[in-house]
């Protein structure tokens, strides 16, 4: 169990039977929250939406019991142009912290999921050798709407996160970008 | 299952923000990032 302990004592029956479907469907569910035309006027679509009002409220009710560092990955299709438009230089060594950047957006129309351990994300992150990888970290606040999910921390879905600063650091030789975030806003579309 | 720790292109929406950054935010960040670095550079060590 991560050192983010979450209360999940206070979940019902319905609420930790979603909480196991998002674990075994969790592609699918992103997936449908992201696109989510794919299931407009379907028979599907109401319970569906009945799923997810129980998992929002399980997060709701859920809090995470301190803080902790949590980690996410930026698949390759996106780091480089994220980097771009952060101006941030891909140095390829050890640097300094900036928070001069100007602040971006990030918003994911799922649930954002974090690890605690920097090596699960980066060992999963597709790169060539010596290709830079770009994660991005978020120091928990105590209280925040989470509940830890097999080792990770799911947060709520549509979230917005901001970028706040960067440093770059060598990952077993192989450099990486760590993009500081902080949620700007959650909540239902 | 540890792809769920990794956004694509498709997943999410990125865009310039229309403010800037607290002071709160900044200092946050720059005692974040340092032990963000520190805790990849171990995992990194471990490999």
């Amino acid at each position: 169990m991560p050192e983010h302990a979450a209360t999940v004592t206070e979940l019902d029956q319905k609420e930790r039977a979603a909480l196991n479907f998002f674990r075994e469907y969790e592609e699918d569910v992103q997936h449908i929250l992201r696109n989510p035309r794919l299931l407009a006027d379907t028979e599907e679509s109401g319970c569906f939406e009945v799923f997810i009002g129980h998992l929002d409220h399980a997060l709701a009710t859920s809090a995470l019991s301190r803080e902790g560092l949590l980690f996410h990955g930026m698949n390759r299709d996106i780091a480089h142009n994220f980097l771009f438009m952060l101006d941030v230089k891909e140095t390829g060594g050890e640097g300094g912290v900036f928070t001069g950047l100007i602040p971006h957006l990030i918003r994911d129309p799922g649930y954002t999921l974090f690890s605690p351990d920097p090596d699960v994300v980066l060992r999963k992150l597709p790169g060539v050798e010596q290709e830079t990888r770009v994660i991005v970290a978020y120091m928990s606040h105590p209280d925040d709407p989470a509940v830890v999910l097999d080792e990770q921390v799911l947060y709520p879905r549509n979230a917005t996160w901001v970028t706040t600063g960067a440093t770059t650091v060598r990952w077993d030789g192989t450099p990486v970008v760590i993009i500081g975030i902080e949620m700007a806003g959650s909540g239902e579309a | 299952m540890e792809e769920r720790l990794i956004w694509r292109k498709q997943d999410i929406a990125l865009r310039r923000a229309p403010f800037i950054l607290s002071d709160e935010m900044r200092q946050r960040a720059e005692q974040i990032l340092p032990r963000a670095a520190d805790a990849v550079r171990k995992a990194g060590s471990r490999v």
